[in-house]
């Protein structure tokens, strides 16, 4: 998948992807005729049938049929009725399709068959009406815990086991001591200059990204930074072998709090202060004031939100996940909050699978979303950002 | 006031749209099994799976009865999400059923033919990909391949699919279900009792005896139909506990590899020797068409789950966690 490239032509992406499928066909077809031809007698008659058992569409039937019958016609098949029948069944198998033939001459039988590789599905989504827009940064298979921004066309990407960076096609990595992972992984990256520390549940890794990548993990408590206001972050320190903050925050302004645990948190305007909102375990989200002080309840939210600054509306929005199950699809909505309650000023923008993390960026005006696709179970990291207008 | 209507709305739309959240940790899985192992060590299927992962540590067994485990706070794929499992062994599907209609079991298994009135009654059931074999096994001493072949022909597989085994899984002609071998197709499974009259011929056979796991009512109300459908194409099958030429078995598909899946199958069923060598399908073929074995049905893991249970996905329960909130 190449970075930096936005999805704004879905439906042109959709027709090569289907174009480049029908192109994939011949490949098989030529495999399973010479298949066929290898125990028919020469110039031996035949007829042939195909039918479709998997979940190939039209189209694509048509095209593997087409290729099909070109291949058995080059490789010298002699059509005719009242020979050999050949029924071609495309079929399908846990790693992909099967081509299977079977050669009938009466009571006798002989089965030929190929394994067709399995396309990976697009990864693009349709786009309509954006207010958050998407800009796809990188994907891979293992988890993605965090990515920043280091540059024009390249990017800091942190997994449970290692730390990359990567420019264009050119990726170093940087392997982690082994860190025990709770079972749902977080983590989070600060970029300070060349510099930069990455949270893990239960350690922190500090090191450089320019000119190399090279540092140090050491066992830590140390509180994680979640957005910083006014030069101002709130640090929170998270659970070690858990998924969430046990609820200890500071603000240099208010020393440190103890809230009630929670997944993640944001941050908004209101008049001169902020308003923050911590996604609680309880899957209610509770408003707190610049002093962390209750300030009553946003909704019930997902587990993880974050907020962006913009130019537009309220100039700050708080990104709110839809993930009701691992095994669903998601979908990230953009909220303010007026009179203390929560606004919906955007429509859902779809992901295919679960958001596995939500961080604002160090920009303060974009955010990462994490996803992991629920049919190719590869994690892809976004950067979204708030558009004026629709 | 429209504004103020607004504002409720897109409030209300929140907190009906935005409810679940991540994997919450903590709590007890209570679950009911049929199996009834003496000692952890014994325990096989899903519950010595879960053992030997290391995922949770047994803190109480009480022989063939019950068992307590508690999550590993080491483990290396992740600490589970929930605290304890309660394990409750020995129970009867339909004692199992019963506790989970009273809110005293979280996961339960169910008969595949309780499973759409499981469902129809709003119960949320939860089945697998079809991963479990029944099959019948020749033991020996039936040498002659026509009757054998007879009694394969005799079996009319839709029937007990669609009466007995209430449409869960599939009639199966092969051994391997379609989605691991995708060539599963190519093995009949229509009933021919003019060919099983004719395979026989004139010649009377031996009564064969049939020998089922009486504890299985699957099994048995199985065990009577194939009895019925084999009188049809003149073969006496007497249906007995032990002692058969001819076992009724439920196998769970070892592997999703299909060679290794074979290999493996025929080696539990005691058929290794019977299994040429090959390609996966040349192989099955060759085992089917000797009909040593007579595959019946593939059936899926079926499960009964409480609203509390979430991310189910099988019994991979390190990564199951309770949803307190759910009603």
């Amino acid at each position: 998948m190449r970075p930096f490239r936005r999805f704004l032509f879905f439906p042109i992406a959709l027709l090569l992807a289907t174009s480049l499928r029908a192109q994939n066909m011949d490949a098989p077809a030529r495999d399973l005729a010479a298949r066929i031809l290898a125990v028919m007698a020469p110039r031996e008659a035949s007829r042939v049938t195909v039918e479709n058992r998997s979940s190939l569409g039209a189209a694509e039937v048509a095209a593997a049929q087409r290729a099909l019958q070109a291949e058995l016609g080059r490789q010298g098949l002699q059509s005719a009725p009242g020979g050999a029948e050949i029924r071609i069944t495309l079929s399908a198998n846990r790693t992909g399709y099967l081509w299977v033939a079977e050669i009938l001459r009466g009571e006798e039988r002989q089965v030929v068959m190929t394994d067709v590789p399995r396309p990976s599905a697009p990864t693009g989504m349709p786009v309509a009406n954006l207010t958050i827009e998407r800009e796809l940064l990188w994907e891979q298979e293992e988890p993605i815990l965090d990515a920043a921004v280091l540059g024009p066309r390249r990017l800091l990407v942190l997994s449970p086991t290692r730390v990359a960076v990567i420019q264009d096609t050119n990726r170093s990595f940087w392997m982690l001591p082994p860190i025990p992972q709770p079972r749902d992984p977080r983590g989070r990256l600060a970029l300070e200059g060349d510099r930069y520390r990455a949270y893990l549940p239960g350690a922190v890794c500090t090191s450089t990204w320019r000119p190399a990548l090279a540092g140090e993990c050491l066992p830590s408590t140390e509180p994680w930074p979640i957005r910083t206001v006014s030069g101002t972050p709130l640090q929170a320190s998270f659970v070690a072998s858990r998924n969430y903050f046990d609820g200890r925050v500071a603000l240099s302004a208010s020393g440190v709090k103890t809230l009630p645990p929670f997944y993640s948190a944001a941050v908004v305007p209101e008049a001169a202060t902020s308003l923050w909102i911590f996604a609680g375990l309880d899957g209610r989200a509770q408003l707190y004031d610049a002093s962390l002080e209750p300030a009553g309840l946003f909704g019930t939210a997902g587990s993880d939100l974050t907020s962006v600054d913009s130019t537009c509306g309220a100039r700050a929005q708080v990104l709110v996940t839809k993930r009701s199950n691992e095994t669903e699809s998601d979908a990230v909505q953009a909220y303010e909050v007026s009179g203390r309650m929560a606004v919906a000023v955007s429509e859902p923008l779809e992901f295919p699978g679960p958001v596995t993390a939500l961080w604002t960026a160090p920009d303060g005006r974009t955010a990462v979303a994490v996803s992991r696709h629920l049919k190719t179970n590869r994690y892809a990291a976004f950067r979204l950002s708030i558009a004026c207008g629709r | 006031m429209r504004r103020f209507a607004c504002l409720l709305l897109a409030a209300v739309s929140l907190a009906a749209a935005y409810a679940a959240v991540r994997p919450r940790y903590g709590g007890v899985l209570r679950v009911e099994l049929r199996a009834a192992p003496q000692t952890p060590e014994t325990a096989d299927g899903n519950l010595g799976a879960l053992l030997v992962s290391g995922a949770f540590r047994v803190s109480q067994w009480d022989a063939n009865r019950r068992a307590v485990l508690v999550a590993n706070e080491q483990y290396q794929g992740g600490r589970p999400f929930v605290d304890t499992i309660e394990v409750e062994m020995g129970r009867s599907l339909r004692d199992q059923m019963v506790d989970f209609e009273l809110g005293k079991a979280h996961v339960v298994e169910v008969d595949p033919a309780e499973a759409p009135r499981a469902a129809q009654r709003g119960l949320r059931i939860w089945s697998s990909q079809p991963n479990e074999l029944l099959a019948l096994v020749f033991t020996g001493g039936v040498d002659n391949p026509r009757v054998r072949e007879a009694l394969a022909l005799s079996i009319d597989r839709t029937a007990i699919h669609t009466v007995l085994l209430g449409r869960q899984g599939a009639p199966a002609g092969g051994l391997l279900p379609h989605w691991l071998s995708g060539y599963a197709f190519l093995f009949p499974t229509a009933r021919d009792l003019p060919r099983a009259q004719k395979a026989l011929g004139p010649t009377r056979s031996a009564p064969l005896t049939l020998e089922y796991d009486s504890s299985d009512t699957t099994l048995r109300a199985v065990a009577e139909r194939l009895a019925l459908n084999a009188r049809e194409a003149g073969l006496t099958l007497r249906i007995a506990p032990q002692g058969g030429e001819v076992r009724l078995v439920r196998r769970r598909i070892p592997d999703v590899n299909p060679a290794r899946a074979l290999t493996a199958l025929a080696e539990s069923l005691g058929l290794e020797g019977r299994l040429p060598s090959g390609d996966p399908y040349a192989s099955e073929r060759a085992l089917v068409e000797s009909h040593w074995i007579i595959p019946l049905a593939h059936l899926p893991e079926i499960y009964g789950l409480s609203p509390h249970v979430r991310d189910w996905a099988g019994w991979d329960l390190p990564r199951v966690w309770l949803d307190a909130s759910a009603p």
